[in-house]
């Protein structure tokens, strides 16, 4: 395994959530892969990406969870909520209702997940300026009413996708430093490494894990 | 897989007798369809037959006779499989004819490792599965020496066990022979399987069985609903577990969502490995701690053995699993139609009856399965029927008897109702791990009280509501039906309705109502919950089978095509194939060559085949002694061949890469059987050759 890229300090936890068809996947693969995938297929269950960023000259890497907007998918879906430090909630500017649903989402993503847990709206496809059917100033009134942060982006362009996720990592990175996150906290999310790379962990050192039997 | 087939897949074109046995003699029958073992058949087959330790009770011997015939005509319906009953010769009422062709069907017999198959190649299903450990005797017929049969038990939920005896007739004596060598030899290999295992005990802790089960879940589904399983599955683990897991796979970048089952579950699998390595195992943690830490491995040496044992185990169903995830088309298809939900519970309940006894021995009931009971067989209480009730029952069963007629059992085999009422049964594969499955069962409370016979009786597939009715998407709608009746009645809004008149009873405004009055609200109340219940399952079911279809038909046509056929070509075959009497007007010769030349849709291949075979007709008849006899394909398939044996050698030989061949006995190579075989019979000359397998298998791809 490759060790130099895998050099990080931090590694946050991401989910992105929203109704289906809002172009959460694409969102992912916009910012993991740099490319906008046209016919992507509906999610079943969750997909995972990752990809490590800097913040203020820490390397973070970031793991996202992609989960599926169909309900059916609800119960599957709703198990990798717990320890993100990050929540991307997505909506469609051209269609209200997934707007409207905004808030069931929002309750979910609260129940859930820690109160740390910073939550950043994002309203897709801004690329279809004509076809508009939620403003920017009620959304941005939404976001500041429940305390998210709020971006528009497009993952057909590439605009501000990397904003929208860099954004949360700088909050959730702020409140590490700040301390209001406690990284000792169980699913807080954020696991810091030190040192240089774990890889393998897997395989090689089998960990002392007594809660194994747990499950 | 080879191995399950082991050690013998005789294959014999049984021409089976519908069971129950009329007036097979040397078969011993209970009047009451109990048998009871044989002396005679013992002394003639000492190494097959299976003792059975729940009674011994000769003076039930001679009941039989007498009470045959008349049980018979009560009860046409208990003639278990392919079983109209069959008509008896008026001279010769003892007499076992050869039977009619119309009433009996070949079958395919396959002794598995631990169970004995029956599968009907017309229907595609299993139609019987037996575990050796539930048959306690089988033999040959003494004056019909082309019979053969065997008694097993019939394990009916919360009733008492039933024996059943089920008689086949062989194409000829020589294959009643081959078969009992196999499962002679069957029986004895398995004993001899069963009783090395016998001595571990599971620890359901175990990261490795955990995997295991989850194997045994996804084993035979359709990919993204494997998935869906696996990610359940993987949201239980801790999130670093779940990173790290996630982040491998993504970094091979499966290409398909079964590619990525794979692939999660080899990650998935090193994690238990290296989990199960510091696992202590709940029984006896305290020693086990104690001896590592005293003396490292001198004394966990026993616990290392199951270890060992369970990780071959976890591993080789891991194996099974994955090579059903490639045969998922096939064996869900045969598992759809196989398996109803009875079979499959039943089948269950054979493998977690307590006795985990070697099929040859006698059974133990001893304190330490009762133990084994609590420690990894969490379920076997519930279904295990220990010897001192079933010998009770068994007394008391002649009265019983007409009051209880055997109906589940008669609609768990019949095969049209397999078809039929299959619903969300267990998926299974002839070959895969089932013998050593832990997974769900419901549990069925043994005592039957009042509402529980109300709930029974609903339940069963006879009152099934014809209507269907839009229900919401559910996530998880395969277990639907909350089984135990507790839960029902707990949970249903009947209680609702009930409470305010409750009230009105405290309030004493309206007479008391009667114990009888109450009974019959709840009666209804209950009755309309189950039936919506039932509705959602049936709808469900509805869904599943179209679903399936169409993945079979996906997988029928998953081949490359050489040239893509333009639109044009489609549209002119979809005139073509709809065009009025194309099957009695000859077409014009060059118009169709034309449209040949332009290429066939792959969708409307099986089509245009049939169209080109009536033309090829029309236009070149041939003498009448010539022609092929005009025999429908459904009375081809219940003709014998002499050809089966190379067919059925040649089935895993064709296309054995491909998808719908590739299952052992699978859908596809059900059908390539019958097609082949009804070919060899039509085309007496050819009958058979091979290298045919592969044109049939093309037609049967289309």
């Amino acid at each position: 395994m490759a060790t130099a890229p895998y050099n990080y300090s931090y590694i946050f936890k991401y989910i992105i959530i929203g109704d289906m068809g809002v172009g959460k996947s694409c969102l992912l693969h916009q910012f993991t892969e740099k490319k906008f995938m046209a016919d992507c297929p509906h999610t079943i269950g969750v997909e995972f990406g990752t990809r490590i960023i800097e913040v203020s000259g820490q390397k973070i890497k970031l793991q996202i969870w992609d989960t599926a907007g169909q309900e059916r998918f609800r119960a599957v879906t709703r198990s990798y909520y717990r320890g993100a430090a990050g929540a991307l909630m997505v909506y469609d500017i051209t269609r209200r209702s997934t707007y409207n649903h905004l808030s069931s989402w929002l309750t979910d993503a609260r129940n859930l997940t820690n109160p740390n847990t910073v939550i950043i709206l994002i309203g897709n496809k801004a690329d279809l300026e004509a076809q508009r059917d939620v403003t920017y100033e009620e959304a941005k009134q939404f976001a500041e009413e429940n305390g998210l942060l709020f971006l528009e982006a497009s993952a057909k362009t590439g605009e501000n996708v990397e904003d929208a996720f860099l954004e949360a990592a700088k909050k959730i990175y702020q409140n590490i430093q700040d301390g209001s996150l406690d990284l000792n906290a169980a699913e807080s999310g954020v696991q810091h490494k030190p040192s240089a790379p774990q890889g393998g962990r897997l395989t090689s050192e089998p960990q002392p894990q007594k809660e194994g039997c747990g499950c | 897989m080879g191995a399950e087939s082991d050690p013998l897949s005789a294959v014999l074109n049984a021409n089976t007798e519908d069971t129950k046995v009329p007036g097979v003699d040397d078969i011993p029958l209970g009047g009451t369809g109990k048998v009871i073992s044989n002396s005679a058949s013992r002394g003639s087959f000492p190494e097959c037959i299976l003792e059975d330790s729940g009674f011994e009770e000769p003076q039930e011997f001679r009941t039989r006779c007498s009470s045959l015939a008349g049980n018979l005509q009560r009860k046409p319906g208990e003639n278990v499989i392919l079983a109209p009953t069959r008509r008896r010769h008026a001279s010769a009422p003892n007499h076992v004819q050869p039977s009619d062709t119309d009433k009996n069907r070949t079958m395919l017999f396959q002794v598995g490792r631990f169970e004995i198959n029956l599968i009907s190649p017309d229907s595609k299903t299993v139609v019987l599965e037996k575990n050796f450990k539930d048959i306690s005797s089988c033999c040959q017929g003494m004056k019909q020496t082309d019979h053969f049969g065997f008694i097993c038990r019939d394990h009916r939920d919360g009733g008492p066990s039933q024996y059943v005896c089920f008689v086949f007739q062989c194409a000829s004596e020589s294959l009643v022979d081959e078969v009992m060598m196999t499962l002679k030899q069957a029986f004895s290999t398995a004993a001899a399987l069963q009783s090395n295992k016998t001595p571990v005990q599971l620890c359901e802790a175990c990261p490795m069985h955990d995997l295991h089960k989850l194997c045994e879940r996804i084993e035979g589904l359709y990919p993204p609903r494997a998935k869906l399983a696996i990610q359940k599955y993987l949201s239980q683990l801790n999130d670093n577990e779940q990173a790290e897991i996630f982040e491998r796979v993504q970094r091979q970048k499966p290409g398909s969502d079964q590619e990525e089952n794979e692939l999660v579950i080899i990650q998935l699998r090193q994690l238990c490995e290296s989990k199960q390595k510091t696992h202590s195992h709940l029984g006896d943690a305290p020693q086990n701690a104690a001896g590592s830490s005293a003396a490292g491995d001198g004394t966990t040496g026993g616990s290392r053995f199951k270890l060992d044992v369970l990780k071959n185990k976890a591993r080789s169903s891991l194996t099974s699993s994955l090579e059903n995830i490639f045969a998922r088309g096939a064996s869900r298809m045969r598992g759809r139609l196989g398996s109803i939900g009875s079979i499959g519970s039943f089948d269950r309940q054979d493998e977690e009856s307590p006795d985990h006894s070697p099929p040859g021995s006698p059974l133990p009931f001893s304190d330490d399965d009762s133990e084994a009971g609590i420690q990894f067989r969490r379920r076997a209480h519930t279904f295990s029927h220990p010897p001192v009730k079933k010998r009770i029952s068994f007394e008391s069963y002649p009265t019983a008897q007409s009051k209880h007629p055997p109906l589940r059992r008669q609609q768990s085999v019949n095969p049209e109702l397999l078809q039929s009422s299959n619903g969300e049964g267990r998926k299974r594969t002839l070959s895969a791990c089932s013998t050593d499955s832990l997974s769900g069962l419901p549990l069925t409370p043994r005592r039957v009280s009042w509402r529980q016979k109300i709930f029974m009786r609903v339940a069963s597939p006879m009152n099934k509501p014809a209507v269907s009715m839009e229900h919401p998407d559910h996530c998880d709608t395969s277990e639907l039906l909350p089984l135990t009746p507790c839960a029902l009645v707990s949970g249903l809004d009947p209680l609702g309705r009930l409470e305010p008149k409750r009230g009105d009873v405290a309030q004493g405004e309206r007479p008391k109502r009667t114990g009888l009055e109450y009974r019959m609200l709840w009666k209804t109340a209950i009755h309309q919950q189950i039936l919506l219940l039932r509705m959602e399952k049936e709808n469900q079911r509805l869904e599943d089978a179209s679903r399936d279809e169409l993945h079979i038909r996906k997988m029928k046509l998953d081949y490359e095509e050489v040239g893509q056929c333009s639109k044009d070509a489609q549209t002119l075959w979809e005139r073509k194939l709809c065009a009025p009497g194309r099957t009695t007007v000859p077409q014009d010769k060059e118009a169709m060559y034309r449209a040949l030349c332009q290429g066939v849709p792959k969708s409307r291949r099986g089509e245009v085949w049939l169209l080109l075979s009536h033309q090829h007709r029309l236009r070149h008849r041939l003498p009448q002694r010539q022609q092929a006899p005009d025999i429908p394909y459904r009375n081809l398939l219940k003709q014998l061949t002499a050809q089966q044996h190379a067919i059925l050698v040649d089935l895993g030989r064709t296309f054995p890469t491909h998808q719908y061949f590739s299952a052992q006995l699978g859908a596809g190579q059900l059908s390539l059987y019958n097609l082949l075989k009804a070919y060899s019979l039509l085309d007496t000359e050819v009958g058979y050759c091979q290298g045919i397998s592969f044109v049939a298998g093309v037609y049967c791809c289309t």
